[in-house]
């Protein structure tokens, strides 16, 4: 890590989906950027474990309290930090999940690139619950369409409720569904529920330095073909061409300074491979340090004038925390057994995918909960592993028929995953612990997190429906069938879907942002991540970090510009 | 009046020691055969797993190594213990027209592997399939007068059908039979993530397709077509198809 030159207009806090937009949008309109990330420089072209085996890796890449995902994960960290510890109110328990390294979780996410719909951005209008959005769906939708384009998105447009279309020629070709989605797909539709194209960050033809997707590698791991978005493979280098992106690698923002005209000053930050306390001043601070991160730096920048934290007026900062609803349904499928080998890598994603269908009777007030989820469905010839994607578990004693029996279930599972809306209510949130520091000795966050019917009864319908199209292909349940709703959820941020935690909003009295991520307390401070979430639709929200970053660089650079900032 | 003591506890196991001795050495007499004297001798004869040695490394920590994993633990079973895997892992997964042995592919380096590394799960996996080799030892002793790994096919069968099968577990025999479902669970695991496992499963990923997914072979598609219309079912339309 070199010293930074001090030679920038911005500073953004946070390399990952909303920190490389910002770096990479203001870069390009030759704005001066110094970027600050917690973790270490990394560099998938030379880290990605492209093509390595399972077998290859200390206990066949399974998953450990190091690589929750697996050896391969692109993540460095997890659901536990080494000296970074954070707690859970007592009765609550809440998961946070943290990468510390550049590109942040935009190196081994999902891809799975959902667009929010007109509903999502006026849900309290829509039932009378939560908060709506600043923005519109209007307003937002040439934002989606410009950020797919840039990212690479295959879908379809399919014309559903809620589930809008991408502009002409936006979408890259959705890939062929493998046979078990298409017989997930058969038994839906005959029930009436939709089962469509899925929409992933993945290309599936050839964008300038990015190949298409060879249909093969866990995206989980990175992709140092570029054919799976991450910022580093993208974002970050395009920053970088310009010229005007410089990062900054171990440093550990903690607290935002603030001059007595209520302006930032610039920020203060541990240089994590000395361990040495520095200060470095900015015209605009850009938080993007993910969503409790963010919060939990503006809680820590306590002042005489901001004494519950900068940009907290309205005491919402840390509020509203909400996650993805998750639940989840397995099958074994006779029908399927001993089916055909083929190669169903494809692009080690969902190709097919439900989504949320009942909105008509939602609306009618003819469901028990009031908002949707879709399913992210899948089944594969993976790659043989420990519990041989189910097989392992049906089979008895030992001797010939074993290997026999494995080979007859091998692909013969379903599984259907239910990604809900939650909807923010007062026990969940994030606080400062009174006591607790890290080992740097910043301040902890205690966190507080309880579901409420809303979501319970979204679960209850998903499980009910799920079991239906189980049925319907003559399966029995593996697991989810028997569970009491409640108890099959996930637990907070075990969906790493975490939003809210400082909202945008048309009031300065309930919102921390203006409709541009803008503090409406501190002009020349502004968060780009999942924090500004007024909402948590059903859909993923890494596309909508995004677009929301790509418009707030809009508004910030012509307010530059101006020299309103 | 109390009776004081007057020997020393030294003198007292000299003594013993003494009695014992003069009553084995007319014991060893060939004409004096006992089934206690019997039981003596088989009981010599028995022997124990040789333990395996304390874990010991470190776990690969948060950032290891991708390209070119290593394995940052020593493996710890004991030739014994492996010899008892070995022959447990070739009962579940024998070599068969399509495939090797578990033993051939390395399963029980896998399992030694497992049961060495310093986490909380395979710590745990560790107990019980220490217990499970030992059990399966001690049975072997008792019933056949021999080891398990040296043991008959028919006779390591016998002891195994106590555990190895739903519904039929032997009484008080229930954390063996969990314990040898856990180690039969990891043991396909490794047995076919091997090359020849790979192999032998059908496997056909991890090598790149470049182009459009091409989607299911015309095999599978037939096949789905079938299993679809015995349900009733109607096949999606044209565009999700190859």
């Amino acid at each position: 890590m070199t010293a930074p030159s001090g030679d920038h207009d911005v500073i953004v806090i946070g390399s990952g989906a909303g920190g490389g937009m910002a770096a990479w949008r203001l870069a390009d309109a030759g704005v001066k950027v110094l970027m600050l990330e917690a973790g270490r420089d990394y560099d998938p072209y030379t880290e990605t474990p492209m093509f390595n085996w399972g077998r290859e890796a200390p206990l066949l890449g399974g998953g450990t309290p190091e690589k929750n995902f697996g050896y391969y994960l692109a993540s460095i960290g997890g659901w536990t930090l080494p000296g970074e510890p954070y707690v859970s109110a007592e009765g609550n328990e809440f998961m946070w999940w943290r990468s510390r390294m550049l590109g942040g979780r935009t190196n081994h996410w999902a891809r799975n690139s959902f667009r929010m719909g007109p509903h999502d951005f006026r849900p309290y209008s829509r039932d009378g619950l939560g908060a709506d959005w600043p923005v519109s769906y209007d307003e937002m939708a040439p934002y989606f369409d410009r950020v797919e384009k840039l990212i690479g998105v295959y879908g379809a447009n399919d014309g559903l409720e809620n589930h809008p279309d991408s502009g002409p020629g936006v979408l890259h070709e959705p890939p062929k569904p493998r046979i078990n989605e298409l017989a997930i797909k058969a038994a839906a539709n005959d029930l009436g529920i939709p089962c469509v194209a899925s929409r992933r960050a993945v290309l599936t033809k050839n964008m300038g330095d990015r190949q298409a997707c060879f249909n093969a590698t866990n995206c989980g791991r990175g992709c140092n073909i570029g054919a799976a978005f991450q910022s580093t493979t993208s974002l970050i280098p395009w920053a970088r061409a310009t010229g005007n992106l410089e990062i900054l690698t171990n440093a550990m923002v903690y607290e935002v300074e603030t001059d007595r005209s209520g302006k930032a000053t610039g920020v203060h930050y541990i240089d994590k491979t000395s361990g040495e306390h520095k200060f470095i001043a900015a015209r605009v601070v850009v938080l993007a340090a993910s969503a409790c991160e963010s919060a939990r730096i503006l809680l820590n920048s306590k002042n005489a004038q901001h004494p519950d934290g900068v940009s907290n007026s309205s005491g919402q900062v840390g509020r509203n925390l909400m996650d993805t609803v998750g639940a989840s349904v397995g099958a074994q499928i006779p029908a399927l057994e001993n089916r055909p080998r083929y190669n169903e890598d494809g692009t080690m994603g969902l190709h097919l995918y439900i989504p949320f269908w009942d909105y008509q009777r939602q609306a009618a007030g003819q469901l028990d909960f009031p908002r949707g989820y879709h399913v992210e469905i899948g089944g594969t010839f993976g790659e043989p592993g420990i519990g041989m994607g189910g097989a392992s578990w049906q089979v008895d004693g030992y001797g010939p028929q074993v290997k026999e029996d494995v080979r007859r279930y091998y692909g013969s599972f379903i599984h259907f995953s239910q990604r809900g809306e939650m909807i923010p209510n007062e026990n969940c949130y994030a606080e400062l612990d009174p006591e607790q520091v890290d080992d740097y000795g910043i301040p902890i966050l205690r966190f507080h997190y309880r579901h409420t019917e809303h979501e319970i009864n979204q679960t209850a319908h998903f499980q009910q429906n799920m079991l239906e199209i189980i049925d319907r292909l003559g399966g029995t349940p593996t697991y989810g069938a028997d569970s009491a709703p409640r108890d099959m959820m996930a637990k907070g941020g075990q969906i790493i879907h975490e939003v809210g935690t400082a909202r945008m909003g048309d009031d300065p009295a309930t919102s921390v942002l203006n409709a541009s991520g803008q503090s409406w307390d501190v002009p020349n401070l502004w968060v780009m991540d999942g924090a500004a979430f007024a909402s948590k639709a059903h859909k993923n929200p890494t596309l909508t970090i995004m677009a929301l970053a790509d418009r707030s660089c809009d508004h910030l650079i012509e307010k530059m510009r101006a020299r309103e900032i | 009046m109390s009776y004081t003591q007057k020997i020393s506890r030294r003198t007292t196991l000299k003594w013993l020691a003494g009695t014992m001795g003069v009553a084995a050495t007319a014991a060893c007499g060939p004409e004096h055969t006992s089934p206690e004297q019997d039981y003596a001798e088989r009981m010599a004869k028995r022997k124990t797993l040789t333990p395996a040695q304390p874990v010991s490394g470190t776990t690969y920590g948060y950032d290891p190594a991708q390209i070119e994993p290593v394995l940052t633990w020593e493996k710890t079973m004991s030739q014994d213990q492996l010899n008892v895997a070995a022959r447990l892992s070739d009962l579940i997964l024998p070599a068969d027209d399509r495939s090797p042995a578990a033993s051939a592919v390395g399963v029980p380096d896998f399992i030694d592997e497992w049961v060495s590394a310093p986490y909380e799960n395979q710590q745990y996996d560790r107990e019980r399939f220490f217990a499970l080799f030992d059990w399966l030892e001690v049975e072997a002793q008792k019933r056949f007068d021999t080891g398990f790994a040296e043991a008959s096919d028919d006779q390591q069968k016998q002891i195994l059908d106590q555990i190895a099968w739903q519904g039929r577990v032997g009484e008080g025999l229930g954390d063996m039979a969990a314990s040898f479902r856990s180690f039969r669970n990891i043991a396909i695991g490794a047995f076919f993530a091997s090359e020849a496992g790979v192999e032998d499963i059908g496997y056909l990923g991890n090598k790149p397709v470049i182009g459009p997914y091409p989607g299911p072979s015309p095999e599978a598609i037939e096949h789905l077509r079938g299993v679809l219309t015995s349900m009733g079912l109607e096949m999606p339309e044209a565009r999700y198809l190859p």
